[in-house]
């Protein structure tokens, strides 16, 4: 478990050396060389997900046109 | 007392104790409505087993009212009829404690011992009230009845609001959202979901609420037709939305091939209180076929926090990382239904065959209903088309913007982290669930006002600071934890970096958010990379806010 049940009702805590361990992964792969390939795959893969997304919300026209009525 | 007891009567006022059968009774003597027609719109228990559930125990009939929504229906439509209707409506107000009928006249004609104390106890007992027209079907008018308890249940009906009701002197209340059936005349289920959901807009955005008649009138003006309005078949989405539009507000569509979507949408609105139109095909459960098309408004929803959210992964995800939603714990939605009742649930999570265009046999998500149930047995289901959303016009970033960016951000974490095999970064990004809804500024700032795990020089500066009055707000949470409040400027533009502020409930989580961004950011080696969230907190980290 990264996170702690509530207490009290209210306050939460958080698995604060997790987020360490992670703040400090993140350091050592900026000094990586993969970096800039990782950035160019995840934008152009996501960046189309993004674009799906909204088109997927779009109504068909025939569904415009449809009587609702019963 | 039978129904011929209660027409005989010349009392303006009846008190009577409540049971099924005495508020049957009421409906047949105070409509044209036949026993046979009765029993077919009783038969589904829906307010059976409400007025069970709230604990009615006694009602009022008041008799001779005249109810303005039906006056202007009458006035345009009825009054031109040969047979005459009459103007006049009966309206029932509903208790959940048991008086009689001479204490009642004691409290509003003699000053009684306690007065104050029993009108006090008396208000609190209301349930609402059901007006009655003297129709030949369609006879349930304005009906404003409480909401289900919401306490502890997980049921949540954020567009009600309180409705102020007279009865020989005494001031009651009840809140709720208004609902009636549709009369098929000026009406169908369309029109008489748009009219609950001008009540809900209408206090919140301030607009006039149009009679049903002027809203099928306005709503198919500008079409051609080649049937008459009225009587009235139906509206198509087209002109709903015109509807929409004719009351100064702006419609958005938004296709429901998606539950998990749909469960999205209807939370991000509600929670500010927009009540919403859906759209959707009735299945017959057993046959198969799609019987025809029905609406109603979208009032409530009902969402457990204790369980876990459900991973939605988009189809055009090829790499099923998805993401968790806090919507997603949603499992049912309370909805107008006019052929069912106000507040009447239609249930999430399951499925129904259909058969496609080739013929082959493919699932699609469904809803449960009480439609056309029999017995208390449904037999249909609904295959929600669209939602229809009437917005204010200054709220122009739409869920589909927002969701996006969100999605591709939390895309961007999963994939860092299992690209570069840290364990400890997908443990976290892959637990967090994302809470998205509209805020509006004057209770986003009074939820600060009362928040006790921000420090207060963050408290000053939120509630001190300006903020649009509509705003978008993304919250990641671990568990119960917030890790932060991400705001975006609802009446932005597309165009712009509309993120306008981050509240930190864990300053080490927005760090982290702030370093992975940075490094995606200086590794794109570009002045702003093609998501906002990264744009920000890349920002925010190299000083630029």
């Amino acid at each position: 478990m990264i996170f702690l049940s509530i207490l009290g009702g209210e306050k939460v805590s958080i698995n604060q050396k997790l987020f360490k361990k992670v703040l400090v992964n993140i350091s050592e792969f900026k000094k990586s060389a993969d970096l800039e390939t990782f950035a160019i795959e995840t934008s152009a893969i996501s960046k189309d997900i993004r674009d799906g997304i909204s088109n997927s919300m779009l109504v068909s026209p025939e569904k415009l046109k449809m009587r609702i009525g019963i | 007392m039978n129904f011929y007891d209660f027409r005989k009567s010349k009392k303006n006022f009846i008190v009577k104790p409540y049971s099924i059968e005495a508020l049957k009774n009421a409906l047949l003597a105070f409509s044209e409505i036949s026993i046979e027609k009765l029993e077919q719109k009783l038969n589904n228990d829906y307010y059976k087993d409400y007025f069970e559930y709230v604990g009615a125990k006694t009602f009022i009939i008041e008799r001779d009212y005249i109810n303005k929504d039906y006056l202007d229906d009458f006035s345009s439509y009825y009054v031109k009829c040969f047979k005459s209707y009459s103007k006049f409506c009966t309206r029932l107000h509903f208790f959940n404690s048991e008086f009689s009928e001479k204490k009642f006249k004691n409290l509003i004609s003699k000053n009684v011992k306690n007065k104050e104390t029993i009108i006090k106890k008396f208000q609190k007992a209301y349930l609402g009230f059901i007006v009655i027209k003297n129709l030949p079907e369609s006879i349930i008018g304005k009906t404003c009845l409480k909401t289900y308890p919401q306490e502890r249940t997980g049921r949540n009906f954020p567009s009600t609001q309180n409705y102020s009701v007279h009865l020989c002197g005494i001031p009651l209340s009840v809140n709720t959202l208004a609902f009636q059936e549709q009369d098929s005349v000026v009406a169908a289920c369309a029109t008489s979901a748009l009219w609950s959901i001008f009540h809900g807009t209408g206090k919140l955005f301030q607009h006039s609420i149009p009679s049903p008649y002027e809203i099928t009138q306005k709503a198919t003006s500008d079409f051609p037709t080649n049937t008459r309005v009225f009587p009235n078949n139906g509206l198509t989405f087209e002109m709903m939305a015109k509807a929409i539009k004719n009351v100064g507000l702006e419609p958005l569509l938004i296709d429901t091939e998606e539950e998990a979507i749909t469960k999205a949408v209807i939370y991000a609105y509600l929670k500010i209180k927009i009540p919403l139109l859906m759209g959707f095909g009735l299945q017959n459960i057993e046959r198969k076929n799609i019987r025809g098309h029905h609406a109603v408004a979208i009032t409530g929803y009902n969402l457990i926090e204790n369980i876990s959210p459900i991973k939605y992964v988009d189809p055009k995800d090829p790499s099923g990382l998805g993401i968790l939603l806090k919507s997603s714990k949603i499992s049912k939605i309370y909805a107008h239904d006019d052929q069912v009742g106000p507040f009447a649930r239609m249930g999430f999570n399951a499925s129904t065959l259909m058969l496609g265009q080739n013929g082959e046999l493919y699932r699609r998500w469904c809803m449960t209903t009480s439609w056309g149930m029999d017995n208390k047995v449904n037999t249909y289901c609904s295959l929600p088309s669209a939602i229809l959303i009437p917005t204010y016009n200054k709220i122009r970033i739409a869920f589909d913007s927002v969701f996006g960016q969100v999605y591709q951000f939390n895309h961007n974490l999963l994939a860092y982290a299992l690209g570069h095999k840290d364990n400890d970064a997908y443990l976290i990004f892959s637990s967090i669930e994302w809470d998205i809804h509209l805020v509006n500024v004057n209770s986003f700032k009074y939820e600060i006002l009362n928040d006790n795990i921000l420090p207060p020089s963050e408290k000053l500066r939120i509630n001190t600071s300006n903020y649009p009055r509509f705003m978008w707000k993304v919250t990641p949470c671990l568990g119960k934890a917030k890790l932060a409040e991400i705001l975006i400027d609802a009446t932005d533009i597309e165009q712009n970096e509309y993120i306008i502020d981050v509240i930190p409930y864990s300053p080490i989580a927005v760090d982290t958010f702030k370093n992975f961004s940075l490094l995606y950011y200086n590794a794109k080696n570009i002045s702003y990379t093609d998501n906002k969230f990264i744009n920000y907190f890349s920002a925010i980290r190299v000083g630029k806010k």
